[in-house]
């Protein structure tokens, strides 16, 4: 089994205020890894970290390495990281803009020959299962679709990019429960392609979907593993209590 | 790999570039600087700076030549007051009903209305004051000058009102309304809440649109060109002719003084005394804010 | 007593911005009386004459649509720059402390020490002369804090959200920037603009000091020849005592009223276009 990534002893701080501490775990390739935890314990922090997208924040530092395929990503520019770890956030941002350009600004960016975007375009909403939804209005702004349709067409934009890993920051805390199982089947299909790592409150959604879990407190991996171990035997008293809702 | 490297190059050329941008406003400011201080250098020597700064007599065309500045700043200072005098009871009050009394229609209204007398030329107020102001003061107070400070002073009061009026009301609208609701909930009137909550709490941004405007007043260029006139001199009598700082500079600039000479150089110390002022008023005012950003 | 002081005040403050609503009215009222009769297709269409009949705004007009188109030309892309600048790429650093206290400082200045300015930097030092360069580069620099300002403010208000969105599909700064927080912020810096250059059209006290003339009979056609304005145009005839060039003032005021009127109708018609159509 191949590791996607890898965090080694991962510290990081805003400013002087420590979000996480020692963080040392390895998430499997093709694979769905689930991080829960309380709020402000650094779930966002830790995935925002493996796209080094906290480097745009002022005052934001890490030690410690992180491993995409056994590369250091201090190594890699960034921009060449951020095109193999995609990342769909908790609010739907698709940009003001058509449906069609909101998906062929990546590939156009990352210099894909115009002529090769239309299909690029097809394939990711198919991906994301919202071309049958959307094939009919390629040019209305995509802020006119719905918020489920919105978060699949972020996932659609990330996924025009080709990346190996897309990280999901509660993709979900903003929909309705129809268009959450649509994403989750989304997640459990893609799953056979990418590698994907989903941070949720939703300890359903976390059992349902994800192969591992791992459980965040205080900035520090409590635990992770299997998510069915995790969910039915936890190690620690910590993750049971967070689990069965005895914690904040 | 090549495509990164050149898409870097021009990633920091376009930063470099953007930040020279930025860097222009700082130039402008030491542009000015530089211009006033050797233009005033060479004034200066010519004309001891002791006496620039202390003369009473401002005659620099003609013969006997006398340098002294005071007149010009008494002239400025005439029509700053005069104006604060109209502009800041109207402009605060209109602040306390636009924060305090109007109900969202009427401020959308009024809001606008004000922006638009904001935005007027500087040169329309001047023709407002010698075509409409000046003739009717002349009604009333027959032995007014056709040039005068007080003309002068009741547009440029007029010109300035909007900035008191808006900057006070963002000050009073930026109080909590929670301070505002405690008050009532004690059954203080409007009035009393106005006067005794929002405006105290509000004081220094109230102030510092005070300091703003009248730092407007003292640049003010064509209204006292047109309407005050072009009479230095120390006096206390708004219906007298008398000359600002501003309408020498113009006055200089638009005669035909040949470039070096000592006439030609009084335009950068005059001015200096000018940017000096507004400057220090411009410092103090963003000083009051900074300093007593509302700590509720 | 307490109801009686309260309504008291509020008459006060409601008379005080009435007072303030009515000096506009009144304002626009006599520059109308006096100026309508004078409005004419002849008098768009004349130079300016010493027979007010024959008097005209031709130059003025051609001048001041010159000086804008030049002054935009500078400014705005001087001035959108620094304010991408400042609030995209740069670190909280004393420097960009000072460049913004710098900025807020700089308009306050009044508009005549920049006429100084223009003289003897643009006029003399660069030996542009009394120009219309050396006036759109004076005019430039005078709004460009106006125009930063409001540029920033406009970026500011593009929610981060889009930039995370580009930035995580590994676009780069620039491409962040240029593709998506500056149409976002465009209405914005659009109507800020405007608003700017309407306050350059209204300004003649700088003009005054590079030395635009009063008295010009062509139309300007190379940014280095001489020119005349509309505010300054209108100062001469307003500083004649003849009835008739007050008149001519009068009118000439319409006019460039009228222009204002337009710029700010259009920057209000932008916001609210765009306004419409993107909620955050
Ligand atoms: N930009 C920032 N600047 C300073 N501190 C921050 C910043 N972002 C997060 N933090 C702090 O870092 C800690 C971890 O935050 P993080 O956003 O990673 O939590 P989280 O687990 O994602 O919480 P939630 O479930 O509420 O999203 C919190 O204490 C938070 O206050
Ligand atoms: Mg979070």
């Amino acid at each position: 089994m191949t590791s996607a990534i890898q965090t080694i002893n991962l510290s990081a701080w805003y400013g002087n205020k420590q979000a996480l501490t020692s963080v040392s775990m390895s998430l499997e390739e093709n694979k769905i890894t689930a991080i829960i935890g309380p709020s402000g314990c650094g779930k966002s922090t830790f995935i925002r970290c493996l796209n080094r997208m906290n480097d745009l924040i002022d005052g934001f530092k890490t030690e410690g390495e992180i491993l995409i395929y056994s590369k250091d990503v201090r190594y890699i520019d960034p921009v060449e990281l951020r095109k193999s770890v995609g990342m769909v956030f908790q609010k739907p941002n698709p940009f003001p803009k058509s449906i069609y350009e909101n998906i062929a600004f990546g590939p156009r960016i990352h210099g894909i020959n115009s002529n090769r975007l239309d299909a690029i375009v097809e394939e990711s909403l198919r991906k994301a299962a919202l071309w049958d939804e959307v094939n009919d209005r390629l040019n209305d702004n995509a802020m006119e679709l719905s918020g489920g349709q919105q978060q699949r067409l972020c996932i659609a934009r990330a996924l025009a990019v080709k990346p190996k890993i897309i990280l999901f920051d509660e993709p979900c805390s903003a929909l309705d429960p129809l268009s959450t199982s649509k994403i989750e089947d989304l997640m459990l299909e893609l799953k056979k392609e990418y590698t994907l790592v989903i941070v949720t409150h939703n300890m359903q959604q976390a059992a349902r979907v994800s192969d591992h879990t791992a459980f965040f407190l205080y900035g520090k991996l409590i635990e992770s593993g299997e998510t069915k171990q995790i969910f039915k035997k936890p190690k620690e008293k910590s993750t049971e209590d967070y689990i069965i809702g005895r914690f904040g | 790999m090549d495509r990164l490297r050149i898409q870097r190059i021009r990633e920091l050329a376009i930063e470099k570039a953007l930040f020279l941008c930025a860097l222009a406003s700082i130039l402008t400011t030491l542009g000015i600087i530089l211009v006033l201080i050797f233009e005033s250098i060479s004034f200066f020597e010519e004309v001891p700076i002791l006496e620039f700064l202390t003369g009473t007599t401002w005659a620099p065309t003609y013969r006997p030549q006398h340098f002294g500045v005071l007149p010009l700043i008494n002239g400025t200072l005439m029509i700053a007051v005069g104006a604060a005098i109209i502009a800041i009871p109207l402009g605060i009050a209109s602040a306390v009903y636009l924060s305090e009394y109007a109900d969202l229609k009427v401020r959308q209204i009024v809001k606008p209305v004000l922006e638009i007398l904001a935005g007027v030329p500087t040169v329309v107020y001047g023709y407002f004051a010698i075509s409409f102001i000046t003739p009717l003061l002349r009604e009333f107070v027959p032995e007014a000058n056709i040039f005068n400070a007080a003309s002068a002073s009741i547009v440029v009061g007029i010109m300035i009102l909007p900035m008191v009026s808006s900057l006070s009301e963002d000050a009073m609208r930026a109080v909590p309304r929670a301070l505002r609701e405690g008050a009532y909930a004690l059954g203080a009137t409007r009035f009393e809440v106005s006067t005794k909550i929002v405006a105290p709490a509000a004081l220094s941004g109230i102030l510092a649109s005070f300091i703003l405007a009248i730092s407007r007043a003292v640049g003010e260029t064509m209204a006292v060109t047109l309407a005050a006139g072009a009479t230095p001199k120390m006096t206390l009598d708004f219906f007298e002719s008398i000359q600002t700082m501003t309408a020498f500079i113009v006055q200089v600039s638009m005669g035909d003084t040949p470039f070096g000479s000592i006439e030609y150089k009084t335009i950068f110390a005059v001015g200096m005394v000018l940017f000096v002022m507004t400057f220090l008023m411009n410092i103090v005012s963003m000083w009051i804010k900074e300093k007593y950003r509302e700590v509720y | 007593m307490r109801k009686i002081k309260g309504l008291a005040f509020e008459y006060i403050c409601i008379g005080a911005t009435l007072t303030a609503l009515f000096l506009l009215a009144l304002l626009l009222w006599d520059a109308w009386d006096k100026g309508a009769g004078w409005l004419s297709w002849r008098f768009l269409d004349s130079f300016p004459s010493r027979f007010p009949e024959q008097a005209g705004i031709k130059s003025a007009l051609w001048g001041s649509i010159w000086l804008m188109l030049l002054t935009a030309l500078i400014s705005i892309p001087l001035g959108v720059g620094a304010a991408i600048y400042l609030e995209e790429y740069a670190d909280r650093t004393w420097l960009t402390r000072i460049i913004e206290i710098n900025i807020s400082n700089l308009a306050g200045v009044p508009s005549i020490v920049y006429g100084i300015l223009g003289l003897a930097l643009f006029v003399r030092w660069m030996m542009l002369g009394r120009s219309l360069l050396a006036g759109a580069l004076t005019m430039a620099l005078l709004i460009l804090p106006i125009i930063i300002i409001s540029s920033q403010e406009a970026i500011r208000a593009v929610p981060n959200s889009i930039r995370e969105a580009s930035y995580a599909l590994g676009a780069t700064k620039w491409q962040t920037v240029k593709f998506h927080v500056l149409p976002a912020a465009m209405p914005g810096v659009l109507t800020g603009n405007i608003l700017a250059l309407s306050r350059a059209m209204g300004e003649a006290a700088p003009l005054i000091m590079i030395g635009a003339l009063t008295f010009i009979a062509f139309t300007p056609s190379s940014p280095l020849d001489p020119f005349t304005a509309l505010p300054i145009q209108i100062f001469n005839w307003a500083s004649r005592p003849k009835a008739e060039f007050q008149y001519l003032a009068a009118a000439g005021i319409l006019v460039l009223l009228a222009l204002l009127l337009a710029m700010n109708a259009a920057a209000i018609i932008i916001r609210n276009k765009y306004q419409k159509y993107i909620k955050w």
